[in-house]
Formats: C-alpha cells, structure tokens, sequence
C-alpha cells in the first residue's frame, strides 16, 4: 500500500494567489532589487557568456596577429594585456562564474526547494561580479590592463618592474571576484546541504549536486590561498613590504605556491561541475539511470582531494627538490584514476540506454572527444622530463585549450541546450544547433590540434609575432581560420539565443527531453506548488504522478504558511524536513552592498583612497541595513506543512541554516591564515639567517603572555555574556552588554599590545621578508579584530533594540562563532612569532 | 526529524581521503625541511638515510590509520551508499598513499 500524501485535495481556495503574491517577481528597472535564484540564475549565466564572448574577442584579435608571420596588427605592449586579459577573464571571470552560476540556478531545481538559503547572498555575489568585472574588463580601453600573464609572477608584477596600476587591476580586481566566489561557494554548501526536497537523502542526492558541494569547499580550501597572495603581493607594491624580493629575504617561488596551490584545483573547480552537469545530461539523453552512481561521487569526492595534490605540477621546471617533484608527479598520475572512473560511467550509460541524437548529445560527444585528447597530452605533460621540453611552448597553449574547451565549454553548451526549457518560454533551435556544434567541434580541432605540431617546432608561448623562416606559418594560418569558425558558430548561437530565450518560470516549454530529475517538476515563480517526497534518485521516472501531486498541492507546504516566502530546512544527511526558514523577498540592499563594495575595490585600484573609504563605509552601512531584518525571532510560531508535520519557524544554534554558513566562513579564515604561516615557514626555509633578521631582538616573553592570557580572558567573558542574554520581553540586557563590551576590550588591548611590542622591539615590515610575514600575521589579526568590532557593537545594538534574547539569539551566536576563530588565530599568531624563532635558537 | 550528528558521520565518510591528504601534506612538508637544511638530510639512521626512512614511517602510519578506519567503518553499520563511499575513499586514499611513497624509494633526494 502506498503511504497517503501529506496534503489533501481540494486545496482551499485563495492558497494558491497568496502564495504567487509572495514570490511575486520584480520586473523593469526593479530587477537589480531580484533576490531570487530564478532571476539571478539566469542574469548570472548571461553574465558568464557574456564575458566568455568578451575574452572571444581578445582571442580573435590575438589570433588575427598571428595569422601570418610578422604581422603588425597589434603591438607587442597591446598582445601583452591581451594575453594577460584573455586568460584571465576566461578563468576567473567566464569559468569560474559559469559553473556557480549553473549551481545558483539549478540547485534549488534539482533539489525542490523554494530558493537556496541566503538569496541575498547570491544577489550580492553576483552584482559584485558583474560590476567587478565589467570595469576590470575594461582596464584594457585605458591602456590599464595587466599585462604580467595570467599567473601574474612577480618580481615582473612587483613595483619595480611593473609601476603603474596595470598589475593592482588585476590583484585588486580578481582578489574582489575570488571574494564574490566565495560567497556563492558558502550558499551552495548550506544549500546542497540543507534544503533539499524531504527524502531526498545524501543516496538520491543528484550527481550535479554533489559535484557542486565539492566544488564549493574546494573554493573555500583553494580561493584564500590566491586571496592571500594577491594581498601580499599588493602589500608589496604598495608599502614595498619585500614577500617576493630575494635580496631582502623573501622569495618569488612563495608567489607561485600560493597561486598554484589556487591554480590546480582550479581546473578541477572548473571541471567538476561540468563533469556533474555531464552526469545529469547523459542519463537523460540515453532514458537510463547513470550506471556506477556510487563510484561517480566517489570519483568526485577522490578529485577533490587528489587535486589538491598537484599544485607543484606548474614548477616542474623551477629546481623544487627531486623527491617532492616525485610526489607531485605520482598525484598527478593518480588524479587521472577517478576522471577514468568517471568517463567509464558516461560510456557505460550510453552503451545500456538508446542514445538521443539532440544537439545536447552532441555537445557531450564532442566534449568527450576533446577533453579526452587533452586529457593524454595532460598525462604527458605531468611526465617531469617531457614537461621540461615542452614547458612554455605551444604545446601547453594547445593542451590546455584542449582541457579547458573540451572540459568546460562544451558541457556548458550542453547543458545550456538542456535546460534552456527549463528557464525559457521555448528551447532553442534543433537545426540551428546542429550548425553550432558543427562548427565549434571542427573550429576548435583545426584552431588547436596545429598548435601541438608548432609547439613540438619550437615555437613559444606568449610571442606577438614570429619571423617567416621557421616553418610556423600554415600552421599558424590553419590556426586563426580555426578561430574564425568558432566565433562563427558562437555568433548563430548568440542570434539563436536572441530569438528563443525568453526568461520564464511558469510557462516555461517544460521537460522535452522526459529526463528524470525534480527541475523539470512544473513550476511558478515560487519553484514547485507543494514540496514533493523523493524516493527516489530519478522520481519523475519512478514516482508515477509525481508532477501531478506536486502541482496541485498535495505534498508538502502547498502554501504560505506564514505570509511570506518561506522554503524547508531538512536535515543534511537523510534530508527530514527540520524547520521553515523565512526567506526575503525583493530588496535593494543586497544591490547597494555590492555597488559600493565593488566602489571600494576599485577606487583603491586607482588611489583615489579617500573615496574608497567612503565606499567601503556605505558598503557596511548597507550590508548592516541588510543584516538588521534577518534573525526574525520565534514569532511566527510553528507552521503544519501538511502529513501531520509541524515545524518551528526558528531555530538556533547548530541546526540553523546560519550557523553552518559561519562555519564555513571560519573555515575560509583558516584557510587563509594557514596559508599565510605556510608563507612564513616557507621564507624561514630559504633564508633561514633572517629569522629574525641581524640587530632586531625579539619582544620579551612576558608582554606575549600577557597577550594570549587577554586573548582568553576574552573568551571566557563571550561565554559568559552568551549564558546572560536577557531573556524574552525582560529587557534586562545590562549583564550581558557588560560582558561582551569586556570581552571587546580584552580583544583589541591583545591584539595592540602585540603590534606595539612588536614595533619597538624595532622590527619593521619593508626591512626583510621575515619583518613583512611577522607583521602581516599580526595585520591579518587587526583585520579580524576590526570585524569583531563591527559584529560585536552590531549585537548589542540589536539587544538594546529588542531584537536579541536568550531566544532570539542567532545574531549572538554568529558573533560568538567568529569571535572564537579570532581569538584561536591570536593565539596560533602570538605562538608562532613569538616562540618560533626562540625554537630555532634565536633571541 | 532528528539524525545522528553531521560532523562525526560526514568526517567519516571522508576519512580515507583526509588521512591521504594529512600524509601527502605531511612528506611534502618533511621533505621541503629536510631538503632547505643541508646538514639535517645527510643524517642517517641504523644506516638508512632519514628522508627516505621519514617518508616510510609516515606512509606505514598512514596504512595503519586507515586499517583502523576501515574496521570502525564496517563497525557503524553504515547503509549501502555511505559503506560503499566510505570504504572506497579509504582503499583509493591507500593506493594514493603507497603510490605517493614510491618516488622517496626511487627518486633522487633533494638534488
Ligand atoms: C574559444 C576559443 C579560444 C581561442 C581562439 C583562444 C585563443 C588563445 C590565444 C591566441 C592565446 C594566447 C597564446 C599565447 O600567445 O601564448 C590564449 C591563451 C590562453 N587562453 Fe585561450 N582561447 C580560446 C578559449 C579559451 C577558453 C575557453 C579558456 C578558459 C576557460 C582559455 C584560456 C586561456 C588561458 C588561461 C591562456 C593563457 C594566457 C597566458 O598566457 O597568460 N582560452 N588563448
């Protein structure tokens, strides 16, 4: 017998108005006020083709020079930021950004639920990205763009090589993305985690939703580390504090650890969700399940991990010690293994189902072919004696196009053919999309497969022209009409895209392809009716009825129960439905907090610091004014979502959706601070005599411990001033307000203590690599105490305005969590300046 | 409505994979030490060089860890999907780790 579902029929009348009128869309200039992951999805993917089509350009204009031998079309300052500007836009600003943006879009699709947790949040990341990168973009009209390569390598990037403000546009820009990145990245994990369709157990969890949860924490373990190294290569340029500069005991080889330890993972934060958009598509277009499920996660949670294991593999040719580069190699093999697996798996499932012949399936084909060819070029480049040979020629240049088009842009494509009915009125051309594909496939082949031969003739990577003599010229020619025909194919896609696309989710053409998974459940603007029960990994191919229940209102909350928007929060492993999160609506504050911080970012970039202050100071007041109407309080009570579930509409601690996003934040701070010891113990390492350098004698034992013991004097008041909230309606806030003030002070007294006995020890940041890393740890924790200010003051402000109590309290709690990552970095921070030199025999 | 705590049950599904990532951190950073103090590498004991006998000993502590989980796996009597995930992430981390170790018996030191 089959269970009951939770909702009876008929539905009550009005239900389904009042629900429309909540998640009412925003419409004309109104949209940048959109929070909702349907608008923002799509804005988002637009963006992302946009800039793809952008770095096009740069290519064709790169590729129109090389065409023949000598040419004089651009210069070789310009083809130097076109380079620059090409690789980086395609990576940070097209790759990257795409595949969140597919994530933003189809997560609470796949997973049935109203929105992702935070929408502000991905309202925020994406306006910041959009901004960011439209002005960074257009450095290049200025003669501004940066011009040192897409890994940016100093000492050519530092100041004395690169005065100017071409190089801070790229550390500034792409630090400011890398932020907008990590934002997404948390709401993607809260979100892959903990709203899901009820049922929908880690065992059904859709493979792209998998892939994107592994994607985000590889940006929240990969991203700090570029973050950091763009902060310190600034702190470089700007205060000439020496990180990267080998006279004064610092050491360019730290630069490229801290980007390749980003760099690698990179192409798996690229390839994975593309792999996981891969897996949704195939199944559908073959009408079978995915064969190996359980290996395919596997293989996804294995590359997350392997990756992170190769990033030497770019400085083979840089005189790393013999056995590391022997590490380095073995992971770069064994990271091939859960690829394999996965490739296997696509193949499988082809073979046992009957393949549809659509131009998604194409696309697939294609970039199983491509990927794959770029794939073996790859394990021959991770040979460390072939690499050696063929390090810096065009051999790489073929290679990693091979890669990245094959790995990233196809499925993308793909996956844009897929789901376009999904999000628009109509799907996009069949016949046209033959022609697309056509010509991309054959275009890319005949733009990149000469390259290896130039390569392998010699030819370098980076060169603005080449003389006739060296047998280079058909190739080269071959080469730039190959370019042409993608850029045709990409221009009948952008008209086939401007006649269909048209933006919808009620109406929308619906589930052509009869694949099997819950976005193609029908929807309104709120997502789906009712909130259906998953039982299984495909429920629209195992749960007969299933788009019929759920439309009309029979499974869960088939309404608002509240009066507002609101989706379910279940549990992280068997997804049981644990409480209805409130959800905003429309805003503009999350809009105005990412205009302003993008104005921070890049009035820095050009020193017009006063103005930036200025910015930086509206972005916080807006993201405070965002802030101030989250953590609603208990007061809407419990709602029935119908099967006899009643759910609370507020939670604290560790079951809120909120705690984990602060979670994860520590987490990136850790990354990061770890990331700067990293750098630290890597100076110590190559000029072990600095550390600390001639004539500086270390602060005495006695003020250090004075430090760490006001560091925990600050602890023991938090929690203590948390045990004091004042309970509902009493409004005596005094015991607690007096703590947290006291515990504020605790924390800022340590942190200044340190710096001042620092600096009269007569240590200073721009004298040695060893001073600039000492006072760096101790900056990086002046930032965190800053920001502890700002949440602390912002908490007993809400206190004293009646919004925190010893139930309302998840704004507390929130503080409380970073407060206690701060303070444990103080301490690791103290410990190591401090006791680490004394270890090695100093002071 | 209520499960068994996310942290402990997530971490072990992970395990595997953590333990290889801690041993490849592990070498690796050994090895960058070692290899930046001249006088520490040429050091040897019972006649075996210590890096090389550092990398073993991590690698032999790595397997044994992963042995350990293996059996507490199989012991939580964890459902087909999470057996499955977690027990493979443990064997991949053990080839990983014994395929890691091999260039400290085969290449060539720090030159
Ligand atoms: C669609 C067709 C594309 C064409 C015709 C093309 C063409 C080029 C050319 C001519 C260069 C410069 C080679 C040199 O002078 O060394 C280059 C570099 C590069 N491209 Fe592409 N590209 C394309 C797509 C992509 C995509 C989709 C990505 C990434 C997702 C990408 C990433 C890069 C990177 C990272 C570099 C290296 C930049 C540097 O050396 O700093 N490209 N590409």
């Amino acid at each position: 017998m089959t269970k009951p579902l939770p909702n009876p029929l008929p539905r009550p009348e009005g239900e389904l108005e009042a629900l429309e009128k909540v998640w009412v869309q925003p419409t004309g200039w109104r949209l940048l006020s959109a929070v909702n992951n349907s608008q923002i999805g799509v804005l988002y993917v637009g963006t992302a083709v946009l800039f793809f089509v952008l770095a096009g350009i740069l290519a064709l204009l790169m590729r129109t020079q090389l065409a023949v031998p000598g040419n004089d079309f651009v210069d070789q300052d310009l083809y130097n930021q076109l380079f620059t500007m090409h690789g980086t836009v395609m990576m940070f600003l097209f790759a990257v950004p795409a595949v969140e943006a597919m994530g933003v879009l189809l997560l609470p699709n796949l997973q049935a639920a109203r929105d992702l947790p935070f929408p502000r949040l991905s309202a925020y990341a994406y306006w910041a990205y959009l901004i960011g990168g439209l002005f960074f973009f257009g450095s290049l009209f200025w003669g501004l763009a940066p011009d040192g390569g897409w890994f940016m390598y100093p000492p050519l990037t530092s100041y004395i090589y690169s005065p100017g403000d071409n190089a801070d546009f790229w550390l500034l820009g792409i630090g400011f993305i890398e932020i907008s990145a990590i934002a997404g990245a948390i709401e993607i994990i809260v979100g892959v985690l903990r709203t899901r369709a009820p049922g929908q157990s880690l065992d059904k969890l859709p493979v792209f939703c998998w892939a994107m949860l592994v994607f985000a924490g590889m940006i929240v373990f990969a991203f700090p580390a570029v973050i950091l190294a763009t902060l310190l290569l600034e702190l470089e340029r700007a205060f000439h504090w020496p990180f990267f500069i080998a006279e004064k005991g610092g050491h360019a080889l730290l630069w490229q650890h801290l980007f390749w330890f980003f760099g690698h993972p990179e192409v798996y934060i690229i390839f994975l969700p593309a792999a996981g958009m891969v897996s949704m598509m195939v199944p559908a277009m073959a009408r079978t399940p995915l064969v190996g499920y359980r290996l395919v996660v596997l293989a996804i949670l294995g590359t997350g991990f392997l990756s992170f294991g190769l990033w030497v593999h770019h400085m083979f040719a840089t005189g790393i010690p013999g056995m590391s580069l022997g590490f380095f190699s073995a992971a770069s093999m064994a990271v091939a293994i859960p690829s394999g697996i996965q490739v296997f798996a696509w193949i499988a499932t082809i073979a046992s189902g009957r393949l549809q012949m659509t131009t998604p399936t194409l696309f697939l084909l294609g970039f199983l072919f491509i990927f794959t060819l770029g794939g073996l070029t790859g394990v021959m480049v991770a040979m460390v004696p072939f690499d050696w040979q063929a390090h810096d020629s065009y051999f790489i240049v073929a290679h990693l196009h091979y890669v990245l088009i094959g790995g990233m842009v196809f499925p993308l494509f793909a996956a844009i053919y897929y789901w376009m009915p999904m999000v628009s009125r109509h799907a996009l051309s069949e016949r046209l999309g033959r022609w697309v594909f056509g010509l991309m496939f054959i275009g890319v082949n005949v733009t990149f497969f000469p390259q290896h031969l130039a390569g392998l003739m010699g030819m370098p990577r980076r060169v603005f022209t080449y003389p006739a003599d060296f047998g280079w010229n058909t190739l080269n020619l071959v080469s730039t009409a190959g370019a042409y025909m993608i850029a045709l194919g990409v221009l009948l896609f952008l008209f086939d895209l401007a006649r269909k696309l048209r933006p919808t989710s009620e109406g929308n053409a619906g589930n052509l392809w009869n694949a099997g998974t819950l976005e193609w459940l029908p929807t309104g603007t709120y997502q789906t009716r009712s909130i259906p029960i998953v039982t299984s990994r495909e429920p629209l191919w195992d749960q007969p009825n299933l788009a019929e229940e759920v439309e009309s209102g029979r499974h869960y909350l088939p309404r608002t129960a509240t009066g507002r928007r609101e989706t379910i929060i279940t549990s992280p492993f068997d997804a049981a439905p644990q409480y209805v999160l409130l959800m905003p609506g429309a805003s503009w504050r999350s809009f105005f907090a990412a205009v302003f911080t993008a104005g921070f970012f890049l009035l820095l970039t050009v020193k017009l610091v006063t103005l930036a202050v200025v910015s930086g100071g509206l972005a916080l007041a807006a993201v405070i004014w965002w802030m101030w109407d989250t953590d609603p309080g208990p007061g809407h009570g419990d709602v029935d979502i119908g099967g006899g579930l009643v759910l609370p509409t507020y939670v604290s601690g560790p079951a809120s959706h909120s705690w984990w996003a602060m979670v994860v934040l520590s987490l990136v701070a850790g990354t990061t601070f770890a990331c700067l010891l990293f750098s630290y113990f890597f100076l110590w390492t190559v000029r072990p005599d600095l550390f600390p350098p001639p004539g500086v004698t270390l602060p005495g034992l006695e003020p250090a411990a004075g430090v760490a013991a006001l560091y925990i004097v600050s602890g023991l008041l938090v929690a203590f001033a948390g045990k004091h909230l004042a309970p509902p309606r009493s409004g005596r806030h005094g015991v607690f307000l007096a703590a947290l003030l006291l515990a504020l002070a605790g924390l800022v007294a340590a942190n200044l203590l340190d710096l001042a006995r620092m600096w009269d020890s007569g240590l200073r940041p721009a004298e040695s690599g060893y001073g600039a890393t000492v006072y760096a740890i101790l900056c990086l924790q002046t930032f965190f105490v800053a920001t502890i200010t700002i949440m602390a003051l912002y908490t007993a402000a809400r206190a004293l305005a009646g919004k925190l109590d010893a139930v309302r309290r998840v704004t507390f709690d929130n503080t409380h969590i970073f407060w206690r990552y701060t303070i444990g970095q103080g301490l690791i921070g103290a410990g190591v300046v401090h006791l680490f030199p004394r270890l090695i025999g100093a002071g | 409505m209520h499960e068994a705590p996310f942290v402990p049950r997530f971490l072990l599904l992970l395990s595997g994979l953590i333990v290889w990532a801690g041993h490849f951190l592990g070498i690796y950073l050994y090895t960058g030490l070692l290899c930046a103090r001249p006088d520490w590498v040429t050091a040897s004991l019972a006649g075996i060089p210590v890096l090389p006998l550092g990398v073993c000993l991590a690698t032999a502590a790595a397997l044994v860890l992963l042995v350990l989980l293996q059996i507490r796996a199989m012991a939580a009597g964890l459902d087909r999907f999470a057996g499955f995930v977690t027990s493979g992430g443990i064997w991949l981390a053990g080839l990983a780790v014994l395929w890691e170790t091999l260039p400290a018996l085969t290449a060539p030191g720090c030159a």
